[in-house]
């Protein structure tokens, strides 16, 4: 068992009241004695004290002397100084130098300094809380200043390349180059619409209430397909379906469709433009235990080295115009939320083959 | 004579984006600016293609218009790797940011790089070009 106890290291050079702090609170602090600042230091090397409570009056090292290497050292703790009243020059040292939280009069009242002890305590862990809380509040900071860099980029650059496009049209185009026109404009559009989806789910993925219900999966696949088939490519692709559903599957069905809807569409838009057999193969298994999903494709794949780097945001694997870098990073969240699992291979054909296996609860 | 002017010059286009590409190669076509263009889509490409015809003067692209957001190599990527190019790569051309970004970091840092002449918005308006010669 853990003891969690205030830490506590009392310093002073009269052993008589080492032993009487001691013998006081002993039962309700983790305390440690010290017979001078030297010795205190040797303490502080190898435990960490969250209150240190010292005597001013020591031969060799005083109270504020020793507080300063203390709070060099050791910024986190809060410090007690003990001292006489009559003792000024101290006690404006002990805090312009030391640092100290607080003096009291010696010999100390016992319930004053219980009190003192407690308070200190308490600034600690706030503070210890507050530092914890300023990193967390940087990190997510730095995150969102990224994020809104690189979403109001993706958000602009197809519109621009639309309008480059007018640009070009603008100075007059016979039938043809204008239907190319409109084919370009129509796939940054559709570059856009993804993108905004991605930001939609990513939200969505975000969501605390995730309830558990029966998920159909061969339904759930074909919306997925209905919703992308109006894509430039989603004509000359054949998708084959394999089912083995055994099991009534239940998990949080829109994570379920958001990690689906990921590797579909991504599995649709990557494809070899010069290849006449694009294919998907989509296979999905159920037990008792977990659906299993394959999602593979004869696309343009990507560098071995680039894999391990798929699922971080903002990553976006080399020539592969139409990544958002977002979508396999909320199909890694929405994997990781449902306790499941998700892995890529390249396979034989040059594409990938995702893998995905993810719990079946009800709940 | 290294060609200083944007006109009957030879481009180098650096973007990942093929649609882009096609914008600026024939918006450069439309209005006569270029005499060549070389378009390439990923940085490190284009920057093999300057070591290996350092040695060419005529290899040599006049103007270079760069990307910023690639993937692999970005344009501040690209920019650390060109500075250790030859002078003689450097000094014969002129380069530029061509970008859809309105980050002020992104104009900071552009603005900053000794080899970067001037950040310029998608897509590409020869009149902005020709602002700097």
């Amino acid at each position: 068992m853990k003891d969690n106890k205030v830490t506590v290291l009392y310093v002073d050079d009269e052993e008589e009241n080492l032993n009487s702090f001691m013998a006081t609170f002993r039962r309700e602090y983790n305390i440690s004695t010290a017979i001078s600042g030297v010795e205190g230091l040797k303490k502080l090397e190898s435990k960490e004290y969250q209150v240190i409570i010292s005597d001013q009056r020591m031969p060799s090292m005083t109270g504020v002397e020793f507080f300063e290497i203390v709070t060099a050292k050791y910024p986190k703790a809060i410090k007690i100084l003990l001292t006489g009243y009559s003792d000024m020059e101290a006690a404006i040292a002990a805090i312009n130098k030391g640092g100290v939280y607080q003096f009291l009069d010696k010999p100390w009242d016992v319930n004053l300094l219980k009190i003192t002890i407690d308070n200190a305590y308490q600034k600690y862990m706030t503070e210890s809380v507050l530092t914890e809380k300023i990193a967390a509040l940087d990190k997510a900071n730095q995150e969102l200043s990224r994020f809104v860099y690189s979403v109001s980029h993706e958000l602009r650059a197809p519109l621009m390349s639309i309008l480059g496009i007018v640009n070009i049209a603008g100075f007059g185009a016979d039938t043809e180059k204008l239907m190319e026109y409109f084919g370009m404009i129509g796939q940054s559009v559709e570059k856009l619409d993804i993108f905004i989806r991605n930001i939609i789910e990513y939200h969505q993925n975000k969501k605390i209430d995730a309830s558990h219900s029966e998920v159909n999966l061969e339904k759930m696949v074909d919306e997925i397909l209905g919703s992308i088939s109006n894509y430039s490519n989603f004509g000359s692709v054949s998708i084959i379906k394999d089912y083995r559903i055994e099991e009534t599957f239940y998990s949080t069905p829109f994570r379920v469709r958001i990690i689906l809807g990921n590797l579909l569409s991504n599995a649709v838009k990557f494809q070899r433009q010069d290849n006449p057999d694009k294919r998907i193969r989509i296979s999905v298994e159920t037990d008792k235990k977990e659906a299993r999903f394959t999602i593979e494709d004869n696309g343009s794949g990507v560098r071995e080295e680039d894999k391990d780097k798929l699922f971080r945001m903002f990553f976006k694997a080399q020539n592969n115009n139409s990544g958002t870098g977002i979508g396999l990073y909320i199909v890694k969240e929405a994997v990781d939320l449902l306790k499941g699992s998700v892995s890529v291979e390249t396979n034989i054909e040059g594409g990938l083959t995702f893998k995905i296996t993810i719990p079946n609860e009800k709940s | 004579m290294k060609n200083h002017d944007y006109l009957n010059a030879f481009y180098m286009c650096v973007d990942d984006n093929q649609l882009d590409i096609f914008v600026v190669v024939k918006i450069l076509e439309l209005n006569k600016a270029a005499s060549k263009t070389l378009t390439y889509n990923s940085g490190s490409e284009a920057l093999e293609y300057l070591k290996a015809n350092a040695e060419n003067e005529k290899l040599i692209p006049d103007i270079i218009l760069l990307d910023i957001q690639m993937p692999g190599m970005n344009g501040f990527e690209f920019l650390e790797e060109y500075a250790k190019l030859p002078e003689k790569i450097t000094s014969a051309s002129t380069l530029f940011l061509l970008s859809s970004t309105i980050d002020k970091g992104d104009q900071e840092k552009a603005l900053a790089d000794p080899f970067v002449k001037a950040i310029l918005s998608k897509p590409l308006n020869v009149e902005e070009l020709r602002g700097y010669f």
